[in-house]
């Protein structure tokens, strides 16, 4: 390497080690101060927490609030609920319209395209009456229907070009050893597509995980809410008090970095598998 | 690949494969019908009825959509939330996209070292709520915490320091600016993507040719990855007339100071539910989400029928 | 009894027809290689009788059963894929397994079949791999092996052998081969290389666009085509054809002046336009014999033992002359050749032969 490219490639790492150091810097900076006393957060905010400022007072707030731990557990059951739902409908409906032939194919392919680019919320008005008549109001089940609903279109889109991937000739060589269509499905493919089920799983998880907006329509009532509401909620109610605001975000973000860390070579991965064209 | 025709597959009646349809499309079908499109279609629908005073509703054709544009009670408020989405997404156009741009093309030189290290990082910010971000940076800009004022006077700027969030000329522009800053994670991925997916021999001959790599990137890769900065621009596009949790997060649903953050999703948001300010109304809040949606679709079919005719493809 | 019986099966998607009327007889334990370029339909055939395409109109039975609307698993076939189409999260036993099991079949039964077949095959030591930790020849034997344990009345073999590199696809061949003599077994074979068509053969069925070219057996094949498709797909390399006109009985006219005199055909009148086919293994430099011709060598390929000179003869045409040893002629030279007048054809200008060459 000579001197020219060793400058060049010098300036390229000091401007993504800028550009990462602002992308994390407000994130470690909350989790920071969210371990230190009130003084320090105020008086030396940008310093690690000493022995002398370590505080756990914020958390001691937030987790006396006996509610967060209910929020965690609405998020994990909604969450895990429209993964589930959304797989399995999902990769079904891509199934079929991979495979089968019939009159409705391309128009019920274009008529669930029609949801990757529209917003469900803006259907909020009819929806909110709806979930009311269905006596569905402040529950998880709303929330977990209204959000497959809405992750239905992305996984059979992303499916279906992933099971376009899986050769022909498997499915025949099980057609010839006599397995039937359902059991093609569920014995052949879904084990198959065990790669594809966990990509779109990240790209469900992390909307449905972090939504304000349904949550806050549908559920919002107390013992109801999810992370993000109830943390919003939170927020509002103790705005003045630092430390168990800090502490607050700091307990919603640290569970999302740790699955980010865990799933981020999936993810990444999916995205730059061309899953999302 | 089809194997079998309308009329079923080999050896299979009619009737089961009309069932075999049923049992794997229905599920997908119902629960998406009638929880996305029917609220959907409702919604539009009930943008076409006045409540009336005693609790029904009549049919006003056009009418809620003449109130929405025309009566001043309505549209400074849907004219200014118009204006300032606008602005939102021009900022989102202007920095995030560029700046995710250029990140991917350092991302994607050959031989960089921690690249999934900084990739995977300056994704991070994307994976969090939009609540969570929110507040982060009201602390972080708040007065009373200082960190900013500090950082500023740390580089000799002190005196710029103000309430970028409490100012009527800088709260639009800050939040714009703060939803850049985590998404920009978005176009950088994609971009990259589809910088990853063109051959190096093309770089390689490009070099060969006596192109610099900065001209190489300009007048080679980039015309290649337009597709994908076309595909940026439409999400972002609907991302923006779509967005909510942020402003909500930051400046409640009046999206101050006086409405100079408010945006098409919190006007709907405050015109459905109501606020201190006046009742909920579903006729109106229908009319908005109409226009929302209006304003959405003629973005992705300008997208799909403009932009992307135009956009030469290549393969490789 | 395992014969597999076409009748005028036609197969047509829309307007375009791939199959037309094709005719054609399986014997009971025989070994029946479909052949032809790609797109000439005889993967479609074998997938018809497979019953993994449906078919437009005709008959196919198998051991005397009518199988037009049976699936695929009701025909009492077994396909080899050209893909293998192992199931990549199942091991080779369970591979081997898979479909015995959705048959209900006795667990002690599946057991006794599947290591029988394991040993035929010598794959007893690899049942419990994954299909990616076996090599190429190791998957395809797997693949056969999943075909054996169904104990089919057919097993259909769809140009198995394309994966495979050269000298792992010549080994194949002959445990194929073998396989085919220790099971008595009825096979149909698709491939497009004549050669596989013309060593594992009983019966070689010709295609192009949809049709039976010719059906045969291989030397027949080789020594009588019926038309100039077959003669130039069989055989390698392919045999060369000079258009030319009767214009006197018994003479042809290849035109520049080369005149050939051989006994023709009755069905030749003066004044047709014909062409002569000539196979390059029927072709010697020599200065005498009954039918000759003039040129210059072009190119000399040394294979060897043999070779090929390619000669371009005064009507602007070029042709392929077998060579034995090393003849001292340089690149231009002039070159007298002789073509073995017991293996000329002729064929008509619809291209099917006018008769057999007089042997």
């Amino acid at each position: 390497m000579n001197l020219r490219q060793q400058a060049s490639a010098f300036a390229v790492h000091a401007v993504l080690l800028a550009y990462t150091a602002l992308a994390l810097a407000p994130i470690i900076l909350v989790i920071m101060n969210s371990f230190k006393e009130r003084k320090a957060i105020f008086g030396a905010p940008l310093q690690l927490p000493s022995p002398s400022t370590f505080s756990l007072i914020g958390y001691d707030k937030v987790f006396g609030d006996s509610a967060i731990a209910s929020y965690y557990i609405n998020s994990i059951t909604v969450t895990g609920g429209t993964i589930f739902f959304t797989l399995l409908f999902g990769s079904m409906a891509a199934w079929a319209l991979a495979e089968y032939k019939f009159r409705f194919n391309t128009f019920l392919a274009i008529f669930l395209a029609i949801g990757i680019m529209v917003p469900i919320r803006l259907g909020s008005v009819a929806l909110i009456q709806l979930i009311a008549q269905l006596n569905l109001i402040n529950t998880l089940t709303a929330l977990i229907l209204v959000y497959v609903a809405q992750n239905i279109p992305l996984a059979v889109f992303i499916l279906s070009e992933f099971m376009g991937q899986i050769p022909k000739d498997l499915r025949e060589a099980a057609r010839c050893d006599g397995l039937s269509e359902y059991n093609i499905f569920f014995h052949i493919i879904l084990p198959l597509l065990r790669p594809a089920l966990a990509t779109v799983a990240v790209f469900t998880m992390i909307p449905v995980w972090n939504d304000l907006w349904f949550p806050l329509l549908l559920a919002p009532a107390r013992g109801k809410q999810t992370i993000t509401l109830g943390i919003q909620q939170f927020l509002g109610q103790y705005i003045t008090d630092w430390n168990s605001v800090l502490s607050a975000l700091a307990t919603a973000i640290i569970p999302v970095l740790i699955l980010y860390v865990i799933f981020s070579r999936q993810l990444i991965r999916g995205l730059t598998s061309g899953a999302v064209k | 690949m089809a194997t079998g025709s309308d009329a079923g597959l080999m050896g299979m009646s009619r009737a089961s494969y009309l069932r075999l349809l049923g049992f794997f499309l229905a599920p997908a079908v119902i629960i998406y019908s009638v929880f996305s499109i029917y609220p959907l279609l409702a919604t539009i629908f009930s943008s076409l009825y006045l409540r009336q005073i005693d609790g029904t509703y009549v049919f006003n054709g056009l009418g809620n959509f003449v109130t929405l544009l025309t009566d001043t009670t309505w549209s400074v408020s849907f004219w200014n939330a118009m204006k300032n989405n606008f602005v939102f997404f021009l900022i989102h156009m202007g920095v995030q996209n560029p700046i995710g741009i250029a990140l991917a093309a350092l991302l994607s030189l050959p031989q960089l070292k921690f690249r999934a290290a900084y990739r995977t990082l300056i994704f991070m910010p994307t994976m969090l709520s939009v609540v969570i971000i929110g507040f982060t940076w009201q602390l972080i800009l708040s007065p009373l915490w200082g960190i900013s004022k500090m950082l500023l006077q740390a580089v000799g700027m002190g005196a710029f320091f103000a309430p970028l969030l409490g100012q009527e000329s800088t709260a639009l522009i800050t939040v714009s600016l703060i939803s850049v800053w985590q998404f920009v994670g978005i176009p950088m991925i994609l971009i990259y993507t589809a910088l990853l997916a063109i051959p190096d021999e093309l770089a390689d001959a490009a070099t060969v040719d006596g192109l610099t790599q900065f001209q190489t990137f300009f007048f080679v890769k980039l015309p290649l990855v337009i597709p994908a900065i076309g595909l940026v621009s439409v999400l972002t596009f609907v991302n923006n007339f779509n967005a909510f949790d942020l402003i909500y997060a930051m400046k409640g649903a009046l999206a101050g100071p006086n409405f100079s953050s408010d945006i098409m999703g919190t006007l709907f948001y405050r015109t459905f539910f109501g606020n201190q300010l006046q009742l909920g109304d579903a006729s109106m809040g229908s009319t908005i989400a109409t226009m929302m949606f209006l304003i959405i679709l003629l973005g992705v079919m300008v997208y799909l029928f403009v932009i992307q005719r135009r956009i030469q493809r290549y393969s490789f | 009894m395992s014969e597999v019986k076409i009748e005028n099966l036609c197969k047509a998607y829309g307007p375009v027809e791939v199959l037309k009327n094709i005719d054609l007889t399986v014997e009971d334990g025989s070994f029946v290689v479909l052949v032809g370029p790609s797109g000439c339909g005889k993967s479609t055939l074998l997938r018809s009788i497979a019953g993994l395409e449906p078919i437009t109109a005709g008959n196919i039975s198998i051991g005397g059963r009518q199988v037009n609307d049976l699936p695929p698993a009701q025909r009492q076939i077994a396909m080899v894929f050209q893909s293998y189409a192992l199931y990549p999260h199942k091991n080779v036993y369970d591979n081997m397994a898979f479909g015995l099991k959705f048959a209900r079949t006795p667990k002690a039964e599946i057991d006794q079949r599947v290591s029988e077949a394991a040993r035929i095959l010598q794959l007893e030591h690899l049942l419990k791999r994954r299909p990616r930790e076996l090599s190429g020849g190791q998957r395809q034997r797997v693949a056969i092996g999943r075909a054996i344990v169904r104990k089919p009345q057919v097993f259909l073999f769809d140009e198995p052998l394309s994966n495979l590199d050269a000298a792992l696809r010549i080994n194949t061949r002959v445990e194929i081969a073998k396989l085919h003599k220790l099971l008595k077994a009825t096979i149909v074979y698709v491939t497009h290389d004549q050669v596989e068509a013309m060593t594992l053969a009983d019966k070689i069925v010709v295609m192009n666009n949809g049709r039976v070219e010719q059906t045969g057996k291989p030397l027949d094949l080789y020594y009588n085509p019926a038309n100039m498709f077959v003669a130039g797909f069989i055989g390698s390399p392919a045999m060369n054809f000079v258009a030319a006109k009767m214009t006197q009985k018994n003479q042809l006219d290849c035109g520049a002046g080369m005149k050939i005199n051989l006994p023709l055909p009755p069905a030749c009148k003066v004044g047709d336009k014909v062409t002569l086919g000539c196979r390059p293994e029927h072709i010697q430099f020599a200065a005498e014999g009954k039918i000759q011709l003039k040129g210059n060598v072009d190119i000399l390929e040394r294979l060897g033992e043999i070779g090929y000179a390619h000669v371009s003869l005064p009507n602007g045409q070029s042709i392929v002359a077998q060579i034995t040893g090393d003849p001292k002629v340089g690149n231009g030279a002039p070159v007298s050749l002789a073509l073995s007048p017991t293996h000329i054809h002729i064929f008509g200008e619809d291209g099917s032969v006018c008769s057999a060459a007089a042997r």
